[in-house]
């Protein structure tokens, strides 16, 4: 690799120096044009006034000829021979003449320039001699007649070269030597402007490629023999490449920061469940990723650039960002709150939204600059429910032991105090014997519950006697019945399915149905047990003329530790789980319980037992 | 169809029950959407008494999973029937879903 020239100064001159020689060679090839056009002018008007002399010449001798002529004519008259050498002699020297000579056709000359001779004039004359003139283009000649007396006519030759010489020679020899100096220097001037012409090629399609972004690694080198432009692109070149290694340098240095890496990083950040924001000294979101804003019920494009008191109203979260902004709180400070959102876009779409609890944790991104603020996003709702439920259950179930206890503690008591009297033994035993059924039902309930929270209550399938079922119902609350003067009644198809079905469990759900008709139905009321088989289901109905429950709360009952908003209700025991159990219950094997309620009036829950596909399987007699 | 719908603490579980095709897509789409929005996307749909889907529904099942992605959650569905299972098999389109066995355990999924 050559070295690059970097001094700028110098990378001036060059390019003055190279534009300069470029004029010069523009100027060389106009000047080469020049002079070729006046070259051929030249030539051309040498050839014209070649011409025209030639045309004088002519006349000048034809002029010549006939004075001579006549003073030859003159001569013989006089009978002056002896001066008629000189005439002819003076003349020819005079107008340049080749031939001047005095003859008969075909004869020895009479006289002639140049020769001392003269001869002597024939006897015997043609009578006549023609007059002919003989133009060429460097040659003329005349023959004119001269009269001798009577004795006849002689002739005058003359003859002359017209045509200038020189001229067309030097035409000749000047043209091809002006011709080959003009090609020379166009060829110079071309060689100089086709090595320009090769460094601007080369940059030009390095450049297209770099526009079609077709160029990969570096763009290609010129010779530096090229020329100043060659050098200076070269320069640009490298530079560029350091630019490029230091740049990807700096990329590999601080990963996060451009390129892939980044791309790759905000998709991570768009992957995740938490919402992230990162937020600027004036509580502008920088940055929020998708979880972010769909938690804050914002467009992202929305979200970031704008103030994020816009889409958190609360004002312990405001006052977190606020603190951690500037610099006052260095912690991650966090706050659970369900007042986030737009509240006009929730109103834009009719919807209340059910209240959900986000939380917000709010730290600065880097520990010792204080001004951005990174806030996670968490939705806690079903943790904080869960919690609650927790919570709720804890109190319910002492509150559900302690009154089981307390009974059987009470009695027992009693017994020791007064071991003898045979009726209060009987009477405690039987309290005991029922409580302790009770606080069996309710562990199995918490199980149950518990089961299901954690997933593992699975369902254990077998053959039930759904008559045997029911007999075991009627006995067991036949005597609660009683004591509660309820009238109990079992409407029951005389012949019941057996359905492959969890026996516990289906036992678990009609108690907790039975046992509810009963609690929640007031001393003369009536309870009635009524099963019908449908296609493809099987049904029980509960039905009391109890106190009912409100329509509002028709599906709230079904949740776990609800308890009807109802004041004779709270006078009675519950935990709350029984239908939550029952409904769950009836739903694993694929069922579900309806209800049907009017408050005052009492209450009908319907029990769905679905039964297999070909119709309920083997019958039992009742 | 009827669309049932359950709250299972902070959760709301669909549940269309019947075929869920043709006109019923419509209503099943702005249940499915006033849920997302109501629960913040703490959705799951129990396809457990879906007897028919179509290609419509499946689309805008699709559509709201979507929707979670862009917050990194996709849609979750429980008690997926044999003949979804393999709808989804075949149109390839059961990792656009989260699946879970039943109810609770999807509701679970959400602590």
């Amino acid at each position: 690799m050559k070295k690059p020239r970097n001094d700028n100064a110098g990378q001036g001159a060059s390019s003055t120096r190279s534009r300069g020689s470029l004029s010069v060679a523009v100027l060389a090839t106009g000047a080469v044009a020049v002079l070729l056009a006046a070259a051929a002018g030249v030539a051309w008007g040498l050839h014209i006034e070649a011409e025209s002399r030639g045309r004088a010449r002519v006349q000048e001798v034809r002029g010549a000829s006939a004075l001579v002529a006549t003073s030859v004519e003159r001569a013989f008259r006089w009978n002056d021979v002896e001066s008629l050498t000189d005439l002819l002699q003076e003349a020819a020297t005079q107008h340049d003449l080749t031939v001047c000579r005095v003859r008969v056709p075909g004869e020895k000359p009479i006289a002639e320039a140049g020769s001392r001779v003269v001869g002597e004039i024939p006897e015997v004359l043609p009578d006549e001699v023609r007059r002919r003139e003989d133009v060429s283009s460097d040659n003329a000649s005349w023959i004119l007649p001269v009269r001798i007396g009577n004795r006849g006519e002689i002739a005058l030759e003359v003859s002359a070269a017209v045509g200038s010489s020189w001229t067309p020679s030097l035409a000749k020899m000047g043209l091809p030597l002006v011709s080959a100096i003009g090609f020379v220097t166009l060829l110079a001037g071309f060689r100089v402007i086709a090595k320009r012409l090769a460094v601007l090629g080369t940059i030009g399609k390095a450049l297209e490629a770099s526009r079609l972004g077709t160029i990969d690694g570096q763009p290609p080198l010129v010779a530096e023999s090229l020329g100043e432009q060659a050098t200076a692109w070269n320069v640009l070149v490298q530079e560029r490449e350091t630019y490029k290694r230091f740049s990807a340098f700096k990329e590999a240095a601080e990963p996060g920061r451009g390129g892939r890496v980044s791309s790759d990083l905000s998709a991570a950040c768009d992957a995740m469940t938490q919402g992230i924001v990162i937020l600027d000294e004036h509580l502008k979101v920088k940055y929020a990723n998708g979880a972010a804003a769909s938690f804050l019920g914002a467009k992202r494009d929305e979200l970031v650039g704008s103030d994020i008191r816009k889409y958190v109203s609360d004002s312990d979260a405001i006052a977190a960002f606020e603190g951690v902004v500037s610099g006052k709180v260095r912690q991650r400070v966090s706050v659970e709150t369900s007042r986030v959102g737009t509240q006009g876009r929730v109103m834009e779409a009719g919807l209340e939204r059910a209240a959900s609890v986000l939380k917000l944790s709010a730290r600065p991104v880097r520990r010792e600059e204080q001004g951005v603020v990174m806030v996670t996003v968490e939705d806690v709702t079903q943790q904080r429910v869960a919690d609650e439920a927790r919570n709720s259950f804890v109190a319910q179930a002492t509150h559900e032991l302690r009154t089981p206890l307390t009974n059987i503690r009470l009695y027992t008591d009693a017994m020791i105090e007064d071991s003898d009297n045979p009726e209060i033994r009987t009477k405690a035993l039987n309290v005991i014997s029922s409580e302790s059924r009770r606080l069996e039902r309710i562990v199995a309930d918490m199980l149950s519950v518990s089961e299901i929270e954690a997933g593992t209550l699975k369902i254990v399938r077998g053959d039930v006697r759904l008559d045997q079922l029911f007999e075991e119902l009627k006995d067991d609350y036949r005597v609660q019945a009683e004591d509660k003067e309820i009238a109990m009644v079992f409407e029951l198809p005389p012949k019941l399915p057996v359905v492959h079905a969890d026996r516990d469990k289906y036992a678990l759900a009609l108690h907790n149905l039975i046992g509810n008709a009963l609690k929640y139905t007031p001393a003369g009321g009536k309870v009635t047990i009524r099963a019908e088989e449908l296609p493809g289901k099987f049904l029980v109905h509960v039905i009391d003329n109890g106190i009912g429950i409100k329509k509002e709360e028709h599906e709230l009952v079904f949740d776990k530790f609800y308890r009807a908003k109802d004041g004779r209700v709270a006078t009675l025991t519950g935990t709350g789980l029984g239908l939550t159990l029952a409904r769950d219950v009836a739903r694993m094997h694929g069922g579900n319980i309806l209800l049907d309620s009017e408050i005052n009036k009492g209450s009908k829950f319907t029990l769905e037992i679905p039964l297999a596909a070909e119709g309920g399987g083997a019958r039992a007699a009742a | 169809m009827d669309i049932d719908e359950q709250r299972f603490g902070a959760v709301t579980v669909l549940k269309p029950v019947g075929s869920l095709a043709l006109d019923e897509v419509a209503q099943f789409k702005s249940r499915l959407a006033d849920a997302m929005v109501r629960a913040l996307g703490r959705v799951v749909v129990d396809a457990s008494a879906i007897s028919y889907v179509d290609s419509k529904a499946l689309e805008i099942m699709v559509e709201a999973s979507d929707q979670l992605a862009q917050s990194g959650r996709a849609l979750r569905l429980c008690g997926v029937n044999e003949l979804l299972r393999e709808v989804l098999d075949l149109t390839e389109l059961a990792e656009r879903f989260e699946l879970y066995e039943d109810a609770s355990a999807a509701a679970r999924s959400f602590l």
